[in-house]
């Protein structure tokens, strides 16, 4: 028995209606089905992609762990190699100033030398004029010594081989 | 228990569709009875996919007066509405998910728009997430044949008006009946669900039928989840390539389209796009010529081709949805709205000099390529003019210096626009004068004549019509003055039982003082026909003033001889001798108000002549109707120019 608020259609035509529907309503879940087939298709596919990747990707990790590693290393050396080569760096600083300390000094010397020389030149020049004796001799020898002692400590000045 | 009562003959049936167990198909309907009133005759067909036993029994225990349509298959959206349809007796049908609650005037705001757009076959609401924000208002459709319902913050101005759109969503859409016949009905090729609504409206729109959405029809939309993601998606994609395939060549022409604002465009049409700036949004009943602007507006915004936006300077003091719900854009802030990136015009119209002042300059400069009208309303420089040999003389100077000021400024405006409209070949001669370029004359008839029935002997009695809007120095308070000062006296020396009504808010101070049992102010009225159905005579006593008086128009398109000065009358005596008895001085004003409130043959003498124009055709053809005509000359260069680099 209808309920008064139904519409009153014909039953023949709500069921060639209903089935109908039903019919594309089969096709519509079989394309659903497909569709869902296809999702989990391509999702198992991307799954198998994303494995790949993700071996790809952690070889790759391990590769550069690696390399990070050596090259930490290798900068340890040098950093190393550095701080030494600093060191010797410093000392030969060192040595060069005193070096030029020493040079200095003994310029200073030769000049001093150089004074006592003119001096001891003229006085020899006024001696040998005057007496001639043995000991004025003895003098000029050892003054004729003497320039060649200021050539050697020159030239030893001038190759960088001072006294230390 | 929700009932509804099914009229014999309904004006529109309402479907609601759902599926299964339909779990929000008892608020629907409860909304609906609660929001549809009875004055719209209306029946409701439910038409249920698979419903659940539960349903169908809790529908009949709660429910009555509904026309019910159930089947144990899915039918789908399409063929469930189709039979709902063939069923169905209005002249209008109005789809509606079941997951939808309708607000208030839901309906009246579809019908409205229907009726009063012949074209509009289609019309869907503005929809609202239960918390009250937008959800959709209106679709736009993509080049690939996706959709967007329009309701991002950018987009959200063009929710506030009605608009053509591609389409709407078919959860709440009227559709007329004879589109719907027409077109046979939804498509079933999308079955079970989706793009129905977007095939259907742009099939409508291929016969000529435009597609509209109403932002003041409402609903409240929960979005039903009865449907898994993944299955939507499925049927989405599925329905898409049915439709991509159907409508490629449409879906082709729409290539270029990249911005949700150039695809509302499309959707609209591609209308000409007009800016009009006034005082304020127009209110008919406050005079100051906002009923000619009102006039203009409408006429315009029934133009399908036209998108106006409007700009008030003023604050609003009428609801903006009056105009929204007929399509036209309320602008609040100028400044703020011109510097949109996407907000263009092909035509700029500013009314009145002041507002010209404005922002003529900054209009012209933010949008060069736009035609600039400028609409004269009145010449203000010669009201004052005409005031000076009233004012006292020791003001005579100021207003003289004013007088200067003003005319330089109309002149500017003059010069500055492209085109210049009044309302009266009187002041298009004047404004010619100036810079030789012609002046459109948009003649003062209002587009509704109110033409009110009483005869002679059911009327008496005197009416003043006047807003008030100009405050105490208005030409209305002059006016009435005088004529209480000079004329009155002498008609009620005459005819002692006569009474003047005056109408209008606040009138001013000095002139509230006349009131006695012979002079009543009514204040403002609801409907001012009222008045003129019950007077002889209507008086226009102004002494100076510009432009027309649309108190003499609305007087003549009621049907009432009309007493008036020159002033009164100005601009009208192009249109027939007898339209306004002139008088200038006060005893020949009284003279010819005595003769027309006591002589009945001089009453129906005047009334006949008032009464045998057709104003309203005349408004058509020469008034206000011949906006969208100047709109479409001003705007023809623009789309042409815009045509060539499209």
């Amino acid at each position: 028995m209808p309920d008064p608020m139904d519409v009153d259609v014909s039953e023949s035509w709500r069921t060639e209606l209903e089935l109908a529907a039903l019919r594309r309503d089969v096709d519509v879940k079989a394309a659903y089905s497909e569709y869902l087939e296809r999702l989990l298709l391509r999702s198992q596919e991307a799954e198998a992609w994303l494995r790949g990747e993700i071996t790809r990707l952690s070889q790759g990790l391990l590769c550069a762990q690696a390399q990070a590693r050596a090259e930490r290393a290798a900068a340890e050396q040098w950093r190393a190699l550095s701080t030494r080569r600093d060191a010797e760096l410093e000392m030969i600083r060192a040595r060069v100033l005193a070096l030029e300390t020493d040079c200095a000094a003994l310029q200073a010397r030769l000049r001093l030398a150089d004074n006592a020389a003119a001096e001891m030149k003229t006085l020899l020049e006024v001696e040998r004029g005057r007496t001639g004796n043995r000991i004025v001799r003895r003098l000029a020898h050892g003054l004729r010594r003497f320039p060649r002692m200021l050539n050697a400590i020159r030239h030893l000045i001038d190759k960088g081989l001072g006294p230390a | 228990m929700v009932s509804f009562s099914s009229a014999r003959q309904p004006s529109v049936s309402i479907i609601v569709t759902g599926w299964k167990d339909a779990r929000s198909l008892g608020d629907c309907l409860t909304t609906l009875s609660q929001n549809v009133p009875e004055t719209i005759p209306h029946e409701v067909i439910v038409v249920l996919n698979e419903p659940t036993d539960a349903l169908l029994a809790s529908l009949r225990a709660s429910v009555s007066g509904i026309r019910l349509l159930h089947f144990r298959s899915n039918l789908g959206f399409g063929g469930a509405i189709n039979c709902a349809a063939a069923i169905a007796r209005g002249r209008a049908f109005a789809l509606l998910n079941d997951d939808c609650f309708v607000e208030p005037r839901w309906l009246e705001e579809l019908l409205a728009t229907i009726d009063e757009r012949p074209r509009c076959g289609v019309v869907g609401s503005r929809f609202l997430h239960p918390d009250g924000s937008l959800q959709e208002a209106g679709c736009v459709i993509w080049p690939d044949g996706t959709t967007t319902g329009v309701c991002q913050t950018r987009e959200a101005p063009f929710a506030q008006f009605a608009h053509r759109v591609d389409y709407c969503s078919g959860a709440s859409l009227l559709v007329r009946a004879e589109t719907w016949n027409q077109l046979g009905g939804l498509s079933e090729d999308y079955y079970p669900a989706y793009y129905e609504d977007v095939d259907f409206c742009l099939r409508a729109a291929s016969l000529g039928w435009e597609v509209w959405y109403q932002s003041a029809s409402r609903v409240s939309h929960a979005r039903s989840t009865s449907t898994s993601p993944t299955l939507k998606t499925f049927l989405l994609e599925r329905a898409r390539e049915v439709f991509t395939t159907r409508w490629a060549e449409w879906l082709a022409a729409r290539a270029p389209v990249r911005q949700i604002e150039e695809a509302i465009w499309f959707g609209m049409g591609c209308p000409i796009r007009v800016l009009i700036v006034d005082d304020e949004l127009p209110d008919p009943g406050r005079g100051s010529g906002y009923g000619r602007m009102f006039d203009a507006l409408t006429m315009l915004a029934a133009s399908s081709e036209i998108h106006v936006a409007f700009h008030g300077r003023l604050p609003p003091q009428v609801d903006s949805g009056t105009f929204t719900r007929l399509g036209i854009r309320v602008v609040d802030d100028l400044a703020t709205h011109v510097r949109q990136v996407h907000t263009d015009y092909d035509v700029i119209v500013v009314s009145r000099p002041h507002n010209a002042s404005a922002v003529m300059t900054m209009l012209i400069e933010r949008f060069p390529g736009a035609r600039v009208i400028y609409d004269a309303e009145a010449l203000y420089a010669q009201r004052l003019a005409r005031q000076m040999p009233l004012v006292p003389v020791e003001r005579q100077a100021e207003l003289s210096r004013r007088v200067e000021a003003e005319e330089r400024e109309e002149c500017a405006h003059v010069a500055h626009a492209h085109e210049v409209v009044c309302i009266s070949r009187e002041e298009a001669d004047t404004i010619q004068t100036w810079t030789g370029a012609p002046v459109t004359v948009v003649e003062p008839w209002l587009l509704e004549t109110k033409l009110t029935s009483a005869t002679f002997d059911e009327r008496r009695d005197i009416g003043f019509v006047a807003a008030w809007a100009c405050g105490p120095e208005s030409p209305n308070a002059d006016g009435l003055c005088w004529f209480l000062d000079a004329v009155f006296p002498r008609v009620c020396a005459a005819l002692p039982e006569t009474r003047l009504y005056v109408t209008g808010d606040s009138p001013p101070p000095a002139v509230l003082e006349y009131a006695s049992a012979a002079v009543v102010f009514t204040g403002r009225l609801p409907d001012v026909a009222t008045l003129y159905d019950r007077i002889r005579v209507a008086i226009v006593p102004l002494r100076y003033g510009s432009g027309v008086k649309l108190k003499t128009v609305e007087a003549i398109q009621s049907g009432v001889p009309v007493v008036g000065t020159s002033e009164g009358a100005r601009g009208l005596h192009g249109y027939g001798c007898n339209l306004v008895r002139v008088a200038d001085d006060a005893e020949s004003f009284a003279s010819a108000v005595i003769e027309l409130l006591s002589n009945h043959a001089t009453w129906c003498e005047m009334r006949t002549a008032l009464t045998s124009a057709c104003w309203t055709s005349r408004a058509y053809s020469h008034g206000v109707g011949a906006w969208p005509r100047i709109i479409r000359n001003a705007a023809a260069p623009v789309r042409r120019e815009a045509a060539r680099y499209a």
